[in-house]
This record gives structure tokens, sequence and C-alpha cells, in this order.
């Protein structure tokens, strides 16, 4: 979006003389913004070198200062580990140095006629903050080296997933904006979005641990627009984080050029290497059920360099899922690479208003053409050094969002994830199971659809609860089936859940639980507290009991080899187990009806132990023993 | 007026290599590509080179302090008479080739004043 800029001032950037002024500001340990060009005295600033690209998200800045002089007959030093350097300490003259990584850093020009002053003329053309600082420059030299405010999105990881959008879906930009604030950002940036896309992340997903601006861009790239911060308005103003759609259709120029402007055109190259105009976009389409493909192209340049084609394969777990978008999305990419990149270079006296996708008209100039040329700005460098200033705009045809990004996204099918599938025993008891499937995409967040697909089992199983076969539901579904018979054999059957689309199918094999008949509860933990017996025959195990009659389970003691015996004499049962009889004073002690659920049950018995002879060894020993309803424990 | 004067110090000057240099600008001159000039020079900084001498150690030594460090004030008639601050640079120097002179080690100093 062009840079509203003051009257007059395009006019004093044309004129035959004009003056460049540069000032980097730099916010210290105080929170104060301190002008280089007026710091303890003296003016620090030498060299200013900025530059911006369509596919990069953000504007880059080296700033070449002076390291150090002598004010008033002292050394005061930029470097940041002089710590004696009254430019490294706060205000509470503890040391703090001025320049180091992460301080907020501006930098401003003015542009003015000859004898007017550069005050009330300062625009603000970077903000951002330092990446590094390199004092070991040339000739008393310190570099600085920064990205715009753009850094902190690229920085900042998200550390926690969080599931975005909704069945019935969010706006993209509201999602986006999400992300921002749920990570904490430093800045708490702010999108702007002057037009509202009409873009909808529904079904919800899951956003995995990248970057934030990782994160958001490839939500902004869906749908063809751009994000970045702008500087919108004239003046000392702050960026803006513009999150919009370039001006792809724009024909009316925002500046325009002319050979007694500028001073040299370095490069008036056109090649083909990199047009595509045509795109096909395979997506899977939810609503369908099906990978579904478009193609948009793009007719113009078709006519001009023939057709050169592409394919790009959204996942399927890409909030891309309508013909709609997947049209929106090709039509945007054959609008930006359907012309070359980079066709037009122009190296003029410092322009400070100029924005990625403007439009420039280049006035006829005899020498490489002699027709005006409307060309939009893919990329510029700034320089402003010694009193002086140039501008160097990459041009290509029309304005575009992205470039070497949407080549990068061609050919191999953009997304190479894989599903994984896996499964979770979520419930069961003696006659059912409930099993969950989970399905991922290994290198995304977004979790597919997933597809029962039954295979040959016998015998069958009955779905008591769940979607039906070839109904595509989200990751985590959870399904109940009857358990087959007992000694059916089905339990090394088993069947199948896949997540169909784009990426192929991921098959995954549940067992199947048989229904419970003779397995009872297992004994997890037989042991006896105090057990004088050192043959330990102390033994528990599970057998059928005929009576009382209904009952399943009984418990016993089974005499070691030593003649030793056992008799329970009384006992605590944690838990809703059902205890039919206790046979006291019998080696076989209690019968019960184990429950279901598949909860962890515990019963503590007491035991007395006898002699071979039966003579009396031991009085209540305790004996804790500890199952699983259903015999699944 | 001296004929030039440093940091407060008078100091003789030769025949040989004195005068203004070309100037340093602030900003350049650039021509465009129909051929028309453009320019964002906004000021013009003076530069000029003497030969100084001869003057005996100690005065070398008092000329070497004064300019290590800092700009100091130039003035005299050999800068039209205008005083300016500026970097004075010791670019080079030379026993004087009289060699009774060299005796008592007298020097021939070429400085560099550029103003700042």
């Amino acid at each position: 979006m062009t840079r509203a800029i003051g009257a007059g001032d395009r006019a004093t950037s044309q004129g035959q003389a004009v003056y460049f002024y540069h000032a980097v500001w730099v916010q210290d340990d105080d929170g104060v913004w301190r002008d280089l060009t007026n710091f303890i005295g003296a003016d620090w600033c030498v060299r200013a070198e900025l530059s911006a690209t369509q596919d990069d998200p953000a504007m880059r800045a080296t700033f070449t200062l002076i390291r150090e002089q002598i004010i008033a007959g002292t050394m005061v030093s930029l470097a940041p580990q002089i710590s004696a350097s009254a430019a490294n300490r706060n205000a509470a003259n503890a040391y703090a140095p001025l320049l180091n990584p992460a301080r907020a850093i501006r930098c401003l020009t003015a542009t003015v006629a000859p004898g007017v002053s550069p005050a009330g003329h300062w625009k603000r053309v970077f903000d951002g903050k330092i990446d590094g600082v390199d004092p070991g420059g040339p000739q008393g030299t310190f570099t600085v080296r920064c990205r715009d405010r753009a850094a902190w999105l690229l920085d900042t990881s998200i550390e926690t997933k969080r599931v975005y959008g909704s069945d019935a879906g969010v706006a993209v930009q509201a999602v986006m904006q999400g992300i921002i604030n749920d990570n904490a950002v430093p800045g708490a940036p702010v999108m702007t979005t002057p037009v509202d896309p009409a873009f909808l992340i529904t079904p919800p997903y899951s956003q995995d641990k990248v970057q934030v601006m990782a994160a958001i861009s490839t939500l902004s790239l869906l749908i063809g627009f751009d994000l970045r911060y702008v500087f919108l308005t004239d003046g000392d103003v702050d960026p803006v984080l513009l999150f919009a759609e370039p001006p792809r259709t724009k024909t009316v120029p925002d500046w325009t050029f002319g050979p007694d402007e500028y001073t040299e055109i370095p490069r008036a190259e056109i090649s083909d290497d990199n047009i595509r105009n045509a795109v096909t976009i395979t997506y899977f389409d939810r609503a369908l059920g099906q990978t579904q493909s478009v193609t948009s192209t793009n007719a113009a340049s078709i006519a001009e360099f023939k057709r050169r084609w592409m394919e790009v394969i959204e996942p399927n777990s890409s909030q891309l899922d309508t013909s709609a978008e997947a049209t929106r999305l090709g039509d945007a990419i054959v609008s930006d690479l359907g012309f070359p990149s980079t066709q037009h270079s122009m190296e003029t006296m410092y322009v400070w208003f100029i924005s990625l996708n403007d439009l420039c008209r280049f006035l006829s100039n005899s020498v490489q053409y002699d027709d005006n040329q409307d060309l939009a700005v893919s990329g510029f460098r700034h320089v402003l050094e010694g009193g002086h200033g140039t501008t160097t705009l990459d041009c290509r045809g029309t304005p575009a969002g992205a470039y070497k990004r949407w080549l990068s996204f061609g050919g191999s099918g953009g997304d190479p994830s894989r599903i994984t599938l896996s499964w979770e025993l979520v419930s069961q008891d003696s006659t059912t199971f409930t099993v969950r499937i989970n399905a991922t995409i290994i290198g995304s967040t977004i979790l597919p659809p997933v597809e029962l697909l039954w295979t040959g089992y016998n015998p069958p199983v009955t779905k008591l609860a769940g979607a039906d076969p070839t109904v595509f539901v989200p990751s985590g579904s959870q399904w109940t089936f009857t358990k087959p018979t007992p000694g059916s054999g089905a339990s090394s059957c088993g069947f199948g859940a896949s997540a169909a689309g784009p990426l192929g199918t991921a098959f995954l094999t549940v067992p199947i639980p048989e229904a419970s008949a003779f397995a009872g509860p297992t004994v997890d933990t037989p042991s006896l507290a105090v057990n004088p017996d050192p043959d330990n025959t102390f033994d528990v195990g599970w057998g059928v009991h005929s009576a009382p009659a209904g009952a399943k389970y009984r418990l016993y003691y089974r005499s070691g080899a030593d003649g030793l015996s056992y008799k329970m004499v009384d006992y605590t049962v944690i838990g809703t187990a059902t205890i039919y009889t206790i046979p006291h004073g019998s080696d076989f002690f209690h019968v019960i009806d184990p429950g279901s659920g598949g909860t962890l049950r515990t019963m503590q018995v007491y035991v007395e132990m006898y002699d071979s002879s039966g003579t009396f060894l031991v009085q209540s020993a305790v004996a804790s023993i500890n199952w699983h309803d259903d015999g699944f424990g | 007026m001296s004929f030039l004067n440093i940091a407060g110090t008078d100091y003789d000057v030769g025949q040989t290599d004195a005068g203004e240099r070309a100037p340093r600008f602030v900003g350049q001159l650039v021509t465009t590509f129909n051929g028309g000039l453009r320019t964002s020079r906004r000021a013009r900084k003076r530069v000029y080179g003497f030969t100084l001498g001869p003057m005996s150690v100690a005065q070398h030594e008092t000329l070497n302090t004064a300019v290590a460090l800092a700009p100091v004030p130039v003035l005299g008639d050999a800068l039209n008479g205008a005083t300016i601050t500026a970097i004075v640079e010791i670019t080079g120097v030379a026993f004087l080739s009289n060699l009774d002179e060299a005796r008592f080690h007298k020097r021939i100093v070429q400085v560099t004043v550029s103003e700042v």
C-alpha cells in the first residue's frame, strides 16, 4: 500500500539540488530514545543501508556508526563492552550498553530543499530491533545489524499447541491475531486488515510449535495475501502490521521517474526463467470427501511467454478445502509468477517514500525503451552516506505478494507430510470395548479426518457407537464395538482405520479383545506380607466355582509341597466386588463377581498357617491380592 | 595575524607543498541518465596542506601532542584569514638538509589540515 506523503515532498525529492539527512535513534536501558546525530554532544551516524524484498517478511537495515570519539577531552565509545564509556551507562550510572541486541532502533531521514533545516521534515523509514552489533568495523566504525518489527514475530516461537478455528469458521485474520496474542510477541503487534478477505478457518486445527511468523504466514499465503510492517502515513509515525492483498490489478502509477531523475539502469533484463502462468491446485474437498483440482491461468502471460505450468498440492489437512479457495490461491500465484521477477532495476537519488508493490512509471529514455514502462516494486535498497542518498529499485511486471516463496511450493507437492495413525483403548467391559483413533501428519499441525475401513475378521463385531465407515471424522474420534464370542479366535483379527487424501492412506490394525467367559480377573501381585514359610508356597489362583449359583470365580490357596496349609480367617475388600461365600477355615477362601469397567481392585485376606500335622504356626498373616476387572488387568 | 597558527602556536611554513587542496563535500554531484546534473551537496569542507619548519624536537612534540587526539583551531593568512576547526594530521617528518642544523635535530614537518 502506497505511503501517503506531504505536499511538496515529491517535488523536493525530484529537485536538481536536494539535501539528505539521516538519523538513527536507539531506545536506551531507561526507555529513553537517543538521537545518535546528537548523542553526548556528537554526531555518530556515518551510513545507513535499508533494504526490503517481497520474499522477506522483514525489512533489514545496517547502520554504520562512529565507534569512539573524544568529547570534551574524554573518550566516549559506543562499543557495548566498553563499560566505562558514558554511552554505556544508564540513568543510575550502572553499566547498560546503549547498542545491545534486542534494543529498539529507528531510522529517520529528511529530504529537503537547499538551505532548509531538516527539523519538521523527518520521516521514519525504519523501525525495528537490533539483531547484532559489531564494533570491529574498519577505521573506527561500528556496524549495527537490524530487522524491522517483524523480527519479533520471526523470533517468537509457539511454545504451546493450541486449537484455532471452529466448525462454524473463524475469520483468518482473527485466527492470525489470536496466534500473535497467545504467544506473547514483544510489542503486542496488532494487525491491520483494511479489507476482510472473507476466508474462514474451518474445521478447527491444532497449531504446531513453530515460529509465530511461520504460522501466520502460512495462513496468509493460503489466500495470496501479504503480511508485513509498512508505513502508511507521512512523518515520524509507527509502522502498521498490514494484512492485505497486494494491489495486483493496479494500473495507475504511484510514482513517475524520468531519465532526468535517475542515474543508472543497472539491469533491464527480460527472462522467462521462473515464469509460471498455469497452476493446478490439488486439495482435499471436505464437503465432497474427495481430492479435487482446479487450474488457474494467466492469459496475458501465456500469450507472451507460452504456457508454463506448475502444480501445488495442498495437504489434506489444509484449511484450503473448497474450490473457491483453491481458485483464489491459483489466481494469486499465476498473477505473481506470470511475469519475470526482476526485469528492471533503477538507481536514483534517495526516494524515501517507496514501498513494496508501488507501481512506478519509467518514462521513455530512448536507450532501453522508447515507451513508458509501468513496473511494480519487488524490492528496494536505500543507502545514505556522506550527505548523499541513493535508492535502487528492483521492479517487475505487476504488484505481487510473493515470488520465490510461490516457486518453492511447486512441483513437489508443497507439504511432504505423511499420515500416521494410532489407537488407544478408552474403556471396556466383558462384552464391549471402545477405542479412539488418533491421526497425525508428520511435519504438520493439522489433524486429518479419519475414515474407518473394515477388514476381514471372523466372527464380525458390531458397532454400537461412532461414525459409520466412509464418513470422515476428526482425529480423536471414538468407536464402540461388541466383543467377539470367546474362543472364536477373533482376537487375532482387527479392523483398520485410514486417513484418505492426496497423501495416500495410512492403515492401522486394532486388536479386538474377546468377550469374557472364563478369563476372569487376573491376580497381579499375590503376596503374603508376613510369611514365615521359607518355601513361600503360599499361592493364589482362579478357578470355576459351582456354588453358589451365578458366582463366577474363586480364589484359593494351594498347599505347598512342604505340607504347609493356609486357612482364611478374615478379609477386607476395597472396591465393589461381590463376595458370595466366605468359607472360613478353608483353603479356598472366597468367591467373587469380579465387577466390570477394568477397575483396579484390592482385597486383603488374613490367614493362619498350619504345618502338615495341622499344628498352628502363624496367625493373621496378611495377603494382598490385586486384580483388574474383566480379565484385562 | 600570523601566517599559520595551529592550536595557539605559530609555525613557519615552507614555500613548497603549501596551499589549499581539493575540498571535501557533504553530498555528491551526480549525472542523471539523460546527462543532467543533480546534487545533494550541502557543505564544503576545506583541506590544506603545509610543510612546517624547521622546528626543534620540543616544538615538534608540542605539535604532536596538540593535534594527536582531537580537532584544534587553525587560523592565519595561509587560510585566507579564516579560523577553522580542523583535524590536523602529521603526514611526514624529515631532517633539515643543512648539516649544521641537523646537529640540533631541526625538523621539517608535513601536515594536512582538514576542516571538520
